[in-house]
């Protein structure tokens, strides 16, 4: 049965790449920051959970390989190698302050590292065939190098139209057309917006507003597999049969539960459990 | 009087290497303490607890008293835990070390521990989650706490290392045993393993393949295989396999054993006679000799 080889670990690496907008639209206020902000923190947590998730005692095991391809005024790979390697790839590392249980009832403050892999930026277009491009070549690779291993996942964030629809579907469906003996990868399409008509995991396009942006994104995302509804259930992503893997105007919770399940729950690379209390 | 015979043998995950293993064991003959406790891979620093758990129990413990404070029980080796880590963290920089850390996140672990009374033929047992403690003996086979492999979940219960994060109250069980029984400590993926074959209606041919492992090499062999197996696989996990086979203690032997061994006291006291034995022996050699030279010193003078 395909997409059956999880969970990912060191014996069965997995492939995450991830594909954010940097166009200057993203530059619009959105929640507590710009799109751009918003979206590249989300992006740095993911990666940390991934850190997080691949840690056995004081060392990061090559669990899975993640790329990141910012795309905007250029195209850029702006994290590229296996997880191992990435934790140790910082660009800058914040102080902040946390809020936990002191375990009496109280809450304490605590200084924590947050890590930055990736920045916020917002200018120019939206090249986003560029961007599928340049995923083309990293899926490729890992699919010679890994043919059985569970198929790479290629979440792209976005907010807007592509500068090329047509060069844009080409290089998605090449993406997507791509495989492991466990499957075809898979593209998921988060598109971020305030807009409040959300539709999360279409199964069809009569579900969505007579929207030729929503169209074209609900034809570049890969249906949902069986074998993942369940667990797209379980991240509160409940989906009919044939779903896009694919969320239309998301705000930003939808967009990290979605982000969520399309790295950590997908591949069985779960993140931390919750506190037990 | 029972006497034990144990052996016991870990390995990891398939395609990971020996440190990548978070389970534990560890036994002491003279206390009668084995226990088993498997590290959950995703908390902070599992393999060190799992080991202090095992190390601790096998110290010898008053399960009486632990029934009752095993909170206070944990405190000594929550403390070693925590030492153990902060050393580790400060000598590395690094987010996933001081954040971790710094939020007290807890490494937590199943568990599994036994102790026999020997003179009288009991156990007791303390165990959380799903590292399982198996018990075969004339009326069956029967498994604590788990006993059917649909009950395996993935959120078991755990000794945590800080007490914020113990929510799992151990249960205590105890029984009594006889020569010829055997006990067999396994964590969750082989636990899971052999009830799969109980219901399978597999149970006497893998306990034959269990209890005929003697070797290191035999051990990952077996492992190997079942993880290979077409059906009732065995889950790529840490495995850990403590086997205890009850016996009993041949007083005939004990008779010619300390026939064989004399007590300190005798091998005192034969040294004194041998002494003396020998002090003679000189007197008397050098009486005759001296005597032998009066009867020369007479002859001659006349």
């Amino acid at each position: 049965m395909a997409y059956s080889n999880v969970p990912i670990g060191t014996p069965n690496p997995g492939c995450i790449v991830i594909l954010v907008d940097q166009s200057a639209s993203m530059g619009e206020d959105w929640e507590n920051g710009t799109k751009a902000e918003v979206a590249a923190l989300a992006v740095n947590r993911i990666l940390e959970e991934l850190v997080l998730a691949s840690q056995v005692g004081d060392t990061i095991k090559p669990r899975c390989h993640v790329s990141v391809i910012g795309y905007g005024e250029r195209v850029e790979c702006v994290v590229d190698g296996m997880i191992s390697e990435v934790a140790s790839s910082l660009i800058e590392v914040k102080k902040v302050k946390k809020s936990i249980s002191d375990g009496a009832g109280g809450i304490i403050p605590v200084d924590v590292k947050m890590p930055i892999w990736v920045q916020p930026e917002a200018n120019n277009g939206t090249p986003m065939h560029e961007a599928f491009e340049r995923s083309a070549e990293i899926v490729q690779r890992w699919c010679d190098n890994k043919p059985d291993g569970f198929p790479p996942i290629v979440i792209n964030i976005t907010d807007g139209d592509a500068n090329y629809p047509d060069l844009t579907e080409d290089a998605a469906r090449k993406v997507m057309n791509l495989h492991t003996t466990d499957g075809n990868v898979l593209i998921f399409n988060i598109h971020i917006a305030n807009n409040m008509h959300r539709v999360t995991f279409p199964h069809s396009t009569a579900q969505l507003v007579d929207d030729n942006l929503a169209e074209f994104l609900f034809g570049l995302s890969s249906i949902l597999p069986e074998p993942l509804r369940e667990e797209a259930e379980k991240a509160d992503l409940p989906s009919e049969p044939d779903a896009r893997c694919f969320v239309y105007n998301a705000d930003p919770v939808t967009m990290i539960k979605t982000l969520n399940f399309a790295s950590l729950g997908v591949t069985g690379v779960r993140p931390l459990p919750p506190p037990l209390d | 009087m029972i006497k034990l015979t144990t052996s016991s043998f870990t390995t990891h995950k398939e395609a990971e290497s020996p440190d990548d293993c978070q389970d534990a064991c560890a036994q002491n003959g003279e206390k009668a303490c084995y226990a088993i406790a498997d590290g959950a891979t995703r908390s902070f620093f599992p393999k060190e607890w799992a080991t202090l758990l095992v190390e601790h129990f096998c110290e010898g413990p008053d399960l009486s008293f632990v029934k009752k404070n095993w909170r206070d029980w944990l405190g000594p080796i929550q403390q070693e835990w925590y030492e153990q880590v902060e050393e580790k963290v400060s000598e590395r920089n690094l987010f996933y070390l001081t954040n971790r850390f710094n939020t007290k996140e807890s490494a937590v672990s199943t568990f599994v521990g036994i102790q026999f009374n020997k003179d009288r033929g009991e156990w007791e047992a303390m165990i959380v989650g799903d590292s399982c403690l198996f018990h075969k003996n004339a009326s069956g086979f029967k498994g604590y706490l788990i006993e059917n492999s649909a009950d395996f979940t993935t959120r078991p219960e755990v000794f945590a290392s800080f007490n914020k994060d113990n929510h799992s109250e151990p249960t205590f069980i105890h029984g009594s045993t006889n020569p010829g029984d055997t006990f067999i400590l396994a964590t969750d993926a082989l636990a899971k393993w052999i009830l799969e074959h109980r219901e399978a209606g597999k149970l006497d041919s893998i306990l034959s393949v269990l209890e005929t492992v003697e070797t290191e090499e035999q051990f990952h062999q077996f492992v190997h295989e079942a993880r290979h197996k077409e059906v009732h696989r065995l889950v790529n996990d840490d495995v850990t396999l403590m086997l205890i086979s009850v016996g009993e203690v041949q007083e005939q032997l004990d008779n010619q054993e300390t026939e064989q061994r004399p007590s300190v006291e005798d091998t005192k006291s034969q040294s004194k006679l041998s002494l003396i034995l020998l002090l003679a022996m000189v007197t008397v050699f050098f009486g005759f000799a001296a005597f032998c030279y009066i009867l020369v010193y007479l002859f001659n003078r006349d």
